[in-house]
C-alpha cells in the first residue's frame, strides 16, 4: 500500500467507508500523522457520512398493512361458487326447457305439415325377402302416430315407412333422452338403442347384409300409392311383439346402414334412420 | 412470503423507503405514492419475492419505477408543501449537518442514491448495485465521486464561515 499526497483521497474515502483492513487503516493513520495538514480533510470525508433522519417517517403505515382476509376470501369464494352453481342450474334448466320445447315444436311442426300437406306424405317400402323367420307385414306410420303390424302367412316381409318429408334431422332432438321423448310423443315405438350383436343376430335370421341394404336402398325410392297411404292412416296403434321388434331392429339397422348413419357407440337410432330416409326421399323427389 | 412477512416489511421498511425516496423527491406526497406503489407491487409478487430479498426488492422497485419520473421535478423546491399531518419535522438545521443536506441535493441522482443506500441502509457495494442495476465498480466510483463532492462542498462552506 503506497499512500502519498497524490492518491490519499482514495485511501481516505476507503478509510471512512470501512473498506480497509487493519493494516491498511494503520497505514492511513500513519500517513495522516506524518501529514497533519491533511487531518482536517480526513475529518471532512468522515463528515460526508450521512445519518438517517429518524424523524422522517411514513406516517400512515396502517394503510399499507394487509389484513388477514382468509375468512373474507373464503366467504367470497363461497359466494362465487354458489353464484356459479346457481347460474349452472339455471342454464341447465333453460337448456332442458329449450330441448323440450324443441321436441314439442318438432312434433307440432311435423303434424302441421302432415295435415296441410297430406299429399306430400311419402312412403318407403322396404321389402326384405328370403326370411324364414319373419312373416310379418309391418306398417309404420309416423304421420298420425299410428303404426300397425300385420302378420302375414307368406315368407315375404313388407315394411312400409311413411314419414313426412318435412322432417329434417336438424329438428330431431339431439340427446337420447329427448329423442326418446320425441318418439314417445309421436308414438314411434322403436328400438332406440340396438347393439350391434342384436342387429347381427336379427340380420343372421333375416338376410345377408348386402341383401338388406340393397332392398332398403331400393325401397326408399319407391313412392307410396294413394291406396297404400289411406290404408296406413287407418292402421291401429302400433303394438310390438318379438318378431315385430326384430323387424324394427332390422329396419333401424337397414335404414341406418343404407344411409351410413351409425352412432358413435356402434348403436343405431331408428328415429334418425327414418328421418334420414325421409330427407333423402325428399331430395330425390325434388 | 406470508401476509405476516409482508406486514413485517411494512413495519420495518416503510420509513426507510419513504426516507430514501423523500431525499430524492423532496416532495412528501410523491414520496408517499412511490412507497405505496412499491408495497402494492410487493404484495402482488409476494409469492415470488423471498423474505430476505424483500427490502432490496422494495428499494429497487421504488427506484426503477418511480425515481425517474420525479427526477424531472427534483429541481422544484416543494418543501413548502409539507402537510400539517406529516410527522416530518423540518427542524432548523445549522452548521455542518445543514451544509451536508444542501450538498447532498447538489449530487446527481445516481450518486445520491448510492450514498443514501450506503449510509442510510448500510448496503454494501454489491447490494447497491443490485438495487440500482449497476455493477460493483460503478457503485464504488459513484460513491467515491459523491464523497469528493460532499467534502468539497463542506470545504467551501468552511472557507466561507
Amino acid at each position: 500500500m503506497n499512500i502519498n499526497r497524490n492518491n490519499y483521497e482514495a485511501y481516505f474515502i476507503s478509510y471512512i467507508e470501512n473498506e480497509l483492513n487493519n493494516t491498511q487503516r494503520k497505514a492511513v493513520e500513519d500517513f495522516v500523522a506524518m501529514n497533519p495538514d491533511l487531518k482536517n480533510e480526513l475529518e471532512l470525508f468522515g463528515a460526508t457520512k450521512l445519518e438517517a433522519d429518524e424523524k422522517i417517517i411514513f406516517a400512515d403505515k396502517e394503510s399499507l398493512l394487509q389484513k388477514n382476509s382468509t375468512k373474507i376470501i373464503a366467504w367470497k369464494w363461497n359466494i362465487n361458487v354458489w353464484a356459479s352453481a346457481a347460474i349452472l342450474l339455471l342454464l341447465l334448466g333453460v337448456g332442458w326447457w329449450m330441448m323440450n320445447q324443441s321436441a314439442v315444436k318438432s312434433h307440432q311442426f311435423s303434424e302441421e305439415k302432415i295435415n296441410v300437406k297430406s299429399d306430400s306424405v311419402k312412403s318407403s317400402e322396404l321389402r326384405i325377402r328370403n326370411s324364414e323367420l319373419i312373416k310379418t307385414e309391418k306398417h309404420y306410420l309416423a304421420k298420425n302416430n299410428f303404426a300397425k303390424t300385420k302378420r302375414v302367412e307368406n315368407k315375404n316381409f313388407n315394411a312400409k315407412i311413411i314419414l313426412p318429408e318435412t322432417i329434417d334431422t336438424a329438428e330431431l332432438p339431439n340427446s337420447w333422452t329427448s329423442r326418446k321423448k320425441w318418439n314417445e310423443e309421436h308414438e314411434i315405438h322403436v328400438v332406440q338403442e340396438i347393439k350391434p350383436e342384436e342387429i347381427l343376430q336379427v340380420q343372421k335370421n333375416v338376410a345377408e347384409i348386402d341383401t338388406i341394404k340393397a332392398v332398403a336402398q331400393n325401397a326408399i325410392s319407391v313412392p307410396p300409392t294413394k291406396k297404400t297411404e289411406e290404408k296406413m292412416i287407418a292402421q291401429i296403434p302400433f303394438k310390438t311383439s318379438k318378431n315385430e321388434r326384430q323387424i324394427l331392429k332390422m329396419l333401424a339397422w337397414a335404414s341406418s346402414k343404407v344411409l351410413g348413419k351409425e352412432t358413435n357407440n356402434g348403436n343405431f337410432d331408428v328415429s334418425i334412420g327414418f328421418a334420414e330416409i325421409s330427407h333423402k326421399q325428399a331430395l330425390q323427389d325434388n | 412470503m406470508t401476509i405476516n412477512d409482508y406486514n413485517f416489511c411494512v413495519t420495518a421498511y416503510a420509513d426507510h423507503l419513504f426516507r430514501f425516496i423523500f431525499k430524492h423527491t423532496q416532495h412528501e406526497e410523491n414520496a408517499r405514492d412511490v412507497v405505496q406503489n412499491a408495497f402494492e407491487i410487493l404484495w402482488k409478487k409476494r409469492d415470488e419475492v423471498e423474505m430476505e430479498k424483500a427490502k432490496s426488492f422494495l428499494f429497487s422497485v421504488a427506484y426503477k419505477n418511480k425515481i425517474d419520473q420525479f427526477r424531472k421535478q427534483s429541481k422544484v423546491n416543494l418543501v413548502d408543501e409539507f402537510s400539517a399531518q406529516t410527522k416530518i419535522i423540518n427542524e432548523h438545521k445549522s452548521g455542518l449537518k445543514d451544509a451536508l443536506e444542501k450538498a447532498l441535493n447538489t449530487l446527481p441522482d445516481i450518486q445520491k442514491s448510492c450514498v443514501l443506500l450506503r449510509d442510510y441502509e448500510g448496503y454494501d457495494y454489491k447490494e447497491i448495485g443490485e438495487i440500482l442495476n449497476l455493477n460493483e465498480s460503478q457503485v464504488k466510483v459513484y460513491i467515491f465521486r459523491a464523497r469528493q463532492s460532499l467534502k468539497n462542498y463542506l470545504v467551501s462552506i468552511e472557507t466561507v464561515l
